[in-house]
Formats: structure tokens, sequence, C-alpha cells
């Protein structure tokens, strides 16, 4: 098992800073989600931690050592970074046979992940007629050819088609569920919420916040609990004494933030105040992560 | 550094490019030996019996160095184009190790691009003296030497090409310059400074491949001048491609 650790990474092009003192960790057994808006320096971390590009400060490292000291970094890291990486007049099974022919692997080994991504069928055509989720597929099963224990994907779910993001989606947690470590970025923050246990949020090369899922979209304010009572004046005031901010809807509906479940039903209890119901509803990763990077 | 290079070989055997270079090398030296043929002695289908004659139809493949260099430059700067050097890096993180396995690689595609050249001149010479009925005068051994000429300046010259490609990193420019400094530079420079222009990739492969007939330059200095510029050339491309972000 492998942990990644990005260690004040600091990344300048020119007078730009790309990555500004950015420290994260990346634990094995969960998909992290790596997110941020456009040019926030997420591209530019998952190179630094892949040896493409030197630092101007800081480390990125697996375990402590950095992608260039590992031993066959192809057997211990599959990574996916640019969906058009190809060259186009070389079928996407030459492709892959050369990968595995630098990495020491099998042929069959080819055969087998282009099994797995499903595109056997179209294996033998050109990479340059692909379409985007066939060469998404095809950059997987790169990534895949050394059964890494790392898995680092930037935007692979761009292209595929919903059969295709489920099937990544199942992949990734099989993969965790195994003990890999897994870093995938993603504008598709729906998606992201149904793969990543954990997410790291960074906003202009620095890193905004770094939880577990459900706390990040807990702590956003679209969190808020829904409650029907009969006595919904009573429980509004006494929720508001306790901190609450209450809005009340009509037939005895009250909507409330600030206030988690088990704090109201509590207060509740202490009112004596009866409850029909009482949902807890966390924001979308999508409103926790306009919230963060806004 | 072994399975880099069964990687690097696998690579320029998988694209078409490699087979239009040989297709193409071997064409034009049809061309060659059939033109030489048609017009030998300075008239039209002349006699071919005599040994110069014949030694000029044999060592038509001397050309295909000049297609090597060219061919060379494609090996580091197509993988810039395409960003395939991304994935190359990953398997190998060792930049200055994949540089040696390209070179490598290069030495021996050039190589085998040059002793197809020498094949198919030697066929489409033979081919010549039996349609016109002429018996061989040209000496074997020089045909051979010849040839072993053609095949190391060939292999020496894809390293050049190699180099120059890794050092400029776009496609393009690099094929662009090549073919300007080949076929316009040099022979502009052998006119002006011969002494210097002597000293030049195409001069040197020239040398090296008709084992210096009509220079005082040696095939041993000029084979040695012609590796010192690719190992140069390559060693640069290392360097650059150790310095570069590739983001």
């Amino acid at each position: 098992m492998t942990t990644l650790r990005i260690e004040h990474l600091t990344k300048h092009f020119g007078d730009t800073v790309a990555v500004d003192d950015l420290s994260f960790g990346v634990r094995p057994g969960v998909v992290t989600g790596f997110l941020g808006p456009n040019g926030s320096g997420k591209s530019t971390t998952m190179r630094a931690l892949l040896g493409l590009l030197a630092p101007t400060h800081g480390s990125a490292t697996f375990d402590g050592h950095r992608y260039r000291d590992l031993r066959d970094p192809a057997h211990r890291v599959g990574a996916l970074l640019e969906a058009d990486a190809f060259h186009p007049g070389r079928s996407g099974r030459d492709h892959l046979r050369v990968l595995a022919a630098a990495a020491r692997l099998p042929a069959r080994r080819v055969d087998e992940v282009l099994d797995t991504v499903g595109l056997a069928a179209a294996a033998h055509r050109h990479a340059g007629g692909y379409s985007l989720g066939m060469k998404q597929r095809l950059g997987l099963a790169g990534a895949l050819l050394g059964d890494p224990e790392v898995l680092i994907l930037d935007e692979p779910a761009n292209g595929l088609d919903p059969q295709g993001v489920r099937w990544l989606r199942d992949l990734l947690r099989h993969h965790a569920g195994h003990g890999a470590t897994v870093l995938v970025s993603s504008h598709l923050l729906a998606e992201m919420a149904l793969i990543a246990e954990e997410v790291v949020v960074i906003r202009s090369g620095r890193l905004i916040t770094h939880d577990r899922l459900e706390a990040i979209t807990g702590a956003a304010t679209g969190a808020q609990v829904d409650l029907r009572t009969p006595q919904a004046d009573d429980l509004a005031r006494a929720l508001r004494r306790a901190g609450g901010e209450v809005s009340a809807h009509g037939d005895g509906r009250l909507v409330v933030r600030s206030l988690d479940a088990p704090s109201i039903g509590r207060i509740a209890r202490e009112a004596d105040v009866e409850l029909h119901e009482l949902t807890p509803r966390t924001a979308s990763l999508e409103d926790a992560f306009l919230e963060l990077t806004s | 550094m072994l399975s880099q290079l069964r990687g690097e070989l696998l690579k320029l055997a998988t694209v078409r490019t490699t087979w239009v270079f040989a297709l193409g090398t071997s064409l034009l030296i049809v061309l060659v030996v059939t033109l030489q043929a048609a017009t030998a002695g300075g008239e039209l289908m002349g006699p071919l019996d005599d040994a110069a004659t014949q030694s000029a139809l044999f060592t038509s493949s001397t050309v295909s160095p000049i297609i090597a260099i060219v061919f060379g430059t494609l090996g580091l700067a197509t993988e810039l184009r395409h960003h395939t050097i991304v994935s190359t890096l990953l398997v190998d993180a060792s930049r200055v190790r994949v540089v040696a396995a390209k070179g490598v690689a290069a030495l021996i595609a050039g190589a085998v691009l040059g002793a197809v050249a020498v094949l198919v001149a030697a066929v489409a010479a033979a081919l010549a003296l039996a349609v016109t009925s002429t018996a061989p005068t040209v000496a074997a051994a020089d045909v051979a030497v010849a040839g072993l000429g053609t095949i190391a300046a060939a292999s020496l010259g894809a390293l050049f090409g190699l180099g120059v490609g890794g050092v400029l990193r776009n496609q393009a420019l690099a094929v662009g310059v090549v073919l300007l400094v080949l076929l316009a530079v040099e022979p502009l420079a052998g006119s002006l400074l011969p002494a210097v222009a002597t000293w030049l990739p195409s001069s040197l492969t020239t040398i090296v491949a008709e084992a210096g007939a009509g220079t005082d330059t040696s095939r041993w200095a000029a084979a040695s001048a012609l590796a010192g510029y690719g190992v140069v050339a390559t060693a640069a491309a290392a360097v650059t491609l150790r310095r570069i972000d590739l983001t």
C-alpha cells in the first residue's frame, strides 16, 4: 500500500504561480477526488507527482520516494493525464504493446487490459480514428497495464458514455477496495460525489480543504434539516434560542440550518414537542465546491 | 535499457512512416539506377561495361544516409508532437536513459534503412547489367566496402538526426532545418569554403559511404566526425529533455 504526499509543493511558470505551497496526502484504500476550477493547478500537481515537471519548491512523493526514483514505476503507478497522447497512426493495441515491451510486461497483459476497458474489438484500428471515449478507454488501459497499486487519473470520465462512467466508477471503487491509492480529478461533480470518499479542493494553486466528502458537503451552507411538527411555532422558538436559522414553510414544515439532526431531536424532546419528520439534507458536492472556490 | 530499446524499436515498426521511408528510399534508388544506366557514358542507353559506370550503379544507395538523417529527426520530435513522450517517461522516468535507448534504436533503424538501400541498389544494378547482357567488371570487394560504408553512414546519420530533432523539439521545424542545411547550406558552403564543407554532415556521409573517393579525408576520419556529430547532438537532446517541463 502506498501513500502519496504533496508537501509544500510550489511551481512557477515564469511570473505565474501555478501551485502555491500545496500540501496534502492521499491514503490507500479510498478514492480521493481532486477538485478545483480550471487553471487551479490540478494537472500541474499531478504532473509534478509523476516527475513530468520539476517543482520550484517542495516535493511530491510515493511513500517518500520521488517518481523518478521508483523501481519499475509502471508496475506501481498507473496514470492517465491526456486523452489523446497517442500516435494517431499507431493502433490501440500497438500503443499498449510498446508500453508493455518497455515495462517488461507480457504481451498477454495487453489483451487483458483491452478486454477490461472494452476496447478489444477496436484494438487494431488506428488510435487517431478513435472517439474521445475510446481514447479515454485506451488511456485507462495504459494506466492499468502494470496492475498498479496507485492510480492517478486526470479527468478520466471525459467523453465516456453512461455505461463507461458507471464502469469507471466500479473500477475505481474496486481498486480502492483492494487497497489501491486512487487520486482522480474531474469536473463532473455529481459523478465525483458517487466515486470519491475524500476530496481535496484547491484554488489558485492553494489548498482550500481536504476532508471526507460528507464533512465537506455537511459543512456547506446548503446543508439543512427538514422537519414537520404540529407545534411549529414552539419548536421554531426553541431552535432559534439554540442558534439555529429557522424558516417556516406552512403546514408545520420547518427548514433548519446551522443545527444538525441529533441536536434538533434533543431540543424537540426538551421542549416537549412532537416530531413527525426529521430529515437531514446535505448540500450537493457542487454546492460545496462552488461555495469553497467562489 | 534493453526493454526500453525493445519499446523504441516496436514504436518504429508500428507506424507507417517507417515503411514509407523504406519504400520511398527504395523507389528513389531504383529511379537513380535506372537513370544512370539509361544515360551511361553520356549517351542514351550507352554501354555499361566500364568499371566506373558499374560502380556508380552499385553505389547508388549512397543517397540513403541523407534520408536517414531526415528519418532520425522524427524520433524525438514526433514523440513531443503527439505527447507520447509522457507515456514513455511514465514507464521509464530517466530521461537520459530514454534518449540513450532512442539513440541506439536510431543507430539500428538507420543501419537497416542503409542495408535496404544497399540491397535494392545491388539488385537494381545487377538487373540493369542482366537486361543489357553486360558482364560485371566492377570489383565485388569494392562494392561490399561501399555498401558497408553506406550502412554505417546511414546509421550515424539517423543518430545525428535524432539529436537535432530532440534539440529543436518541433517536428516540422526539425525536418525543415535539416533539409535546409543538407540541400542549401552545405552546397553553398561547398562552393565558398570547400575545406570546411568537407566536415559538414552531408559531405561526411558521402565520404563514409563512398570510402573517401575523391577527397583527402579518410573514411575513418569522416566516420569519427559523423559519430561525433551524432553523439554531441544526442547528448544535447538529452540535456534539453531533462530541462523541459512536460505540461
